[in-house]
């Protein structure tokens, strides 16, 4: 009986040692998970920005314009305003355009 | 049986589905109807903010704005320094720029640039912000002494053509090309301009803030739904926090300049944070996935407006409303009977990505369709990586080519997915790129409400029914995602509002105020606590299995490569055969 208990307590020992294990293995890869998106944004994108000459003068040109271009839809951008705006005067006024008023 | 059939089949037990009777109390029991219900009521609440507080003397600017133009047209047959200025000055009236709707950006608004510390995303100091700005005062000066020589410049050959009554050619592409500069230069002097306008903030308290409002406005539609408002309370919290990280790594300024946005940094943090450590349980009742994206979309009705179709005349909508639909068929079609794509959501969601605009239209035609979560996080994984080549490449090809740059700007705007990358693409090469690649792309970004509800119908008619069955009107209408209703409704009205003020005031009061300075926010905030929650809910094991073979990447490749073919082959028809003078105006 008190062989019966001790190989019952032994068991919980190690189920709770593959717990803790998995535990860790799991804390260890979201940290390899942070670790990869270190990786690529101090490691590998300004490494391709270095190395790559479009994607280093692109990538100027937003830094120094503020584009947004993360941003999927049109009302997020303020350049699709202005370019609406400019469009839509250009044809309105302008000769050989729509204008519906002249 | 076949692959589709048994994918059919899981579907059936994956996907919740209206159940096909119908019932009042429908209304306040299903999401659908809740995601109309909170839309239109953040719709609305928007209307009574913006549309009794105009810009002061709006109608009288604009119409000093349009007579200038007016005038300066009927004078040259060029465009003129002074109608220029006269269209800058029109475009500055807007709601948005209020003091009333700058507190209302203030408080929605979400984590800054930053380079290297991420705490500067939330907080920035008087100090620190005043460094910012006498670091970027030098530059300024730069660009503004260039555009003050350049627009000296254009007046003397502005001077020159008038003196000859506008009637030299030679004369007057001279002031063509120098007023061309000067805008150009005027460009860069504003963009420096903003980077010497830096203010301190702290975003904190406006955060928890948002994220209190967010909380109490979905746990009212879950209090009717399913009673359980208070895990919803507990959980919501730890899901604002990922979709602020979100955010934050947006503003992170190398991610900015790849165009990395929320969606793909929301999706990350959730699959990292579910394939590792694992979701908890007690987040379960947040990650409301449908919820925040119908939500979403309702609003994002708002934003289509059907006005905007016509802004640059018939070859706009050649290249947008008639490119795209056929790219989009084609596409899914290849899919299913070439590629034999074992899922004809997935199949769809990626070819409306494609040949649509990126992640709203994989947005709107999942949710259509009743896509898979995992199903849309490839979509979008797909539509990121191919738009951030894109975004570089084509800029490149055009330049090397030397192809016009009206040619240039409809090619990109009818192919890039992201409308930012298409205008950072734009602006890249010049005026006249940005303006015709951002207008191809808007008029593209309005054709999402008529896609959407297509593929609702479709996949009610023919997806959803055994085969050989056929399926009636009141059948389709059981099976039809109701929520599509609010996102039609809500383009409708706000379409017709549009229509009614006007162009111009209707840009500076609905365009430049309800929707962008209010709806807007949420809705972005609502997309984003939707990403967070597919990422939460994913699993990588699920992701691999839709990507066996590899047949979404070869459908995305082989669909935009038919994508960029057409497009071409339409803008360079409609632009310089059919409609030259156009491109000559632009």
């Amino acid at each position: 009986m008190k062989t019966l208990s001790m190989a019952c307590d032994i068991g919980k020992i190690m189920k709770r040692s593959d717990n803790s294990t998995g535990l860790v293995r799991r804390w260890l890869a979201l940290a390899a998970g942070i670790l990869g998106i270190w990786l690529f944004v101090y490691g590998f994108a300004p490494w391709l920005q270095r190395h790559s000459e479009p994607v280093r003068t692109l990538s100027e040109y937003i830094d120094a314009s503020g584009v947004n271009a993360g941003s999927f839809y049109y009302t997020s951008v303020e350049e699709v305003g202005e370019a609406d705006r400019a469009i839509r005067n250009t044809f309105r006024f302008f000769p050989g355009g729509h204008d519906s008023e002249k | 049986m076949t692959e589709e059939n048994k994918h059919k089949q899981a579907d059936t037990v994956e996907i919740v589905r209206d159940k096909a009777e119908v019932k009042l109390s429908d209304l306040w029991k299903k999401e659908d109807y809740w995601a109309i219900w909170l839309g239109f009521l953040l719709l609305a609440v928007g209307m009574m903010i913006f549309l009794p507080r105009p810009p002061e003397n709006m109608r009288e600017t604009i119409g000093k704005a349009e007579q200038t133009m007016a005038a300066e047209a009927a004078r040259a047959p060029i465009k003129t320094i002074e109608w220029y200025k006269a269209s800058d000055a029109s475009g500055k009236v807007k709601a948005t720029d209020l003091d009333y709707a700058k507190k209302i950006k203030n408080f929605l608004d979400h984590p800054q640039k930053w380079q290297n510390n991420p705490l500067q995303a939330f907080v920035m100091d008087k100090e620190t912000a005043e460094n910012k700005n006498a670091k970027a005062q030098p530059k300024f000066d730069a660009a503004k002494a260039a555009e003050e020589e350049a627009l000296a410049a254009a007046k003397a050959a502005q001077d020159l053509a008038a003196a000859a009554g506008f009637q030299n050619t030679e004369l007057n592409s001279a002031a063509k090309t120098a007023i061309t500069d000067w805008r150009a230069a005027h460009r860069k002097a504003s963009d420096a301009k903003k980077k010497t306008k830096a203010q301190a903030y702290n975003l904190f308290p406006s955060l928890i803030g948002v994220g209190i409002v967010l909380a109490i406005l979905f746990s009212i539609g879950i209090k009717f739904m399913t009673g359980k408002v208070g895990p919803f309370f507990t959980a919501f919290p730890l899901v604002f926090i990922i979709a602020v990280l979100a955010y934050m790594m947006e503003g992170q300024a190398t991610m900015k300049e790849f165009g990395i946005g929320y969606a793909a940094w929301a999706i990350i943090f959730g699959l990292i944070i579910s394939n590792t450590v694992g979701t908890p349980k007690w987040v379960l009742p947040a990650v409301q996935t449908e919820f925040y994206i119908k939500t979403g979309l309702v609003l994002l009705g708002g934003e289509i407006l059907f006005s905007k179709l016509l802004s640059i005349g018939l070859p706009g909508i050649f290249v947008a409303w008639v490119v795209t639909p056929i790219v989009l068929v084609t596409t899914f079609i290849f899919g299913q009977k070439v590629l034999k794509m074992p899922s004809p959501t997935l199949n769809m969601v990626i070819s409306a990505d494609m040949s649509v605009c990126g992640v709203s239209a994989a947005i709107a035609t999942a949710a259509a369709c009743r896509a898979k979560k995992e199903e849309l996080t490839l979509a979008v994984g797909l539509s990121l990586v191919f738009t951030a080549i894109m975004m570089v490449v084509m800029p490149a090809v055009i330049k090397a080519t030397g192809m016009d740059h009206v040619l240039g700007g409809a090619w990109m705007g009818g192919t890039i997915d992201a409308t930012g990358a298409v205008a950072a693409a734009g602006a890249f090469l010049s005026e006249r790129a940005l303006y015709t690649a951002a207008t191809i792309k808007m008029i593209q970004n309005v054709l999402i409400g008529v896609i959407a509800f297509f593929v609702a119908v479709y996949w009610c008619a023919k997806y959803e029914c055994e085969p050989g069955q056929k399926v009636g009107i009141s059948e389709i209408w059981l099976r039809f995602p109701k929520f599509v209703l609010g996102f039609i409704a809500a383009s409708v009205i706000f379409s017709g509002l549009y229509s009614t003020m006007g162009e111009s005031v209707g840009a500076a009061v609905i365009d430049h105020g309800v929707l962008r300075g209010f709806t807007r926010n949420f809705r972005e905030w609502f997309f984003c606590l939707a990403f967070t929650s597919i990422g939460l809910a994913t699993n990588f094991r699920e992701l691999k299995h839709h990507f066996k073979g590899g047949k979404p990447l070869i459908l995305y490749f082989c669909g935009q490569t038919f994508n960029l073919i057409l497009t071409l082959i339409m803008a360079y028809v409609m632009f310089f055969l059919v409609f030259p003078e156009i491109t000559a105006t632009i």
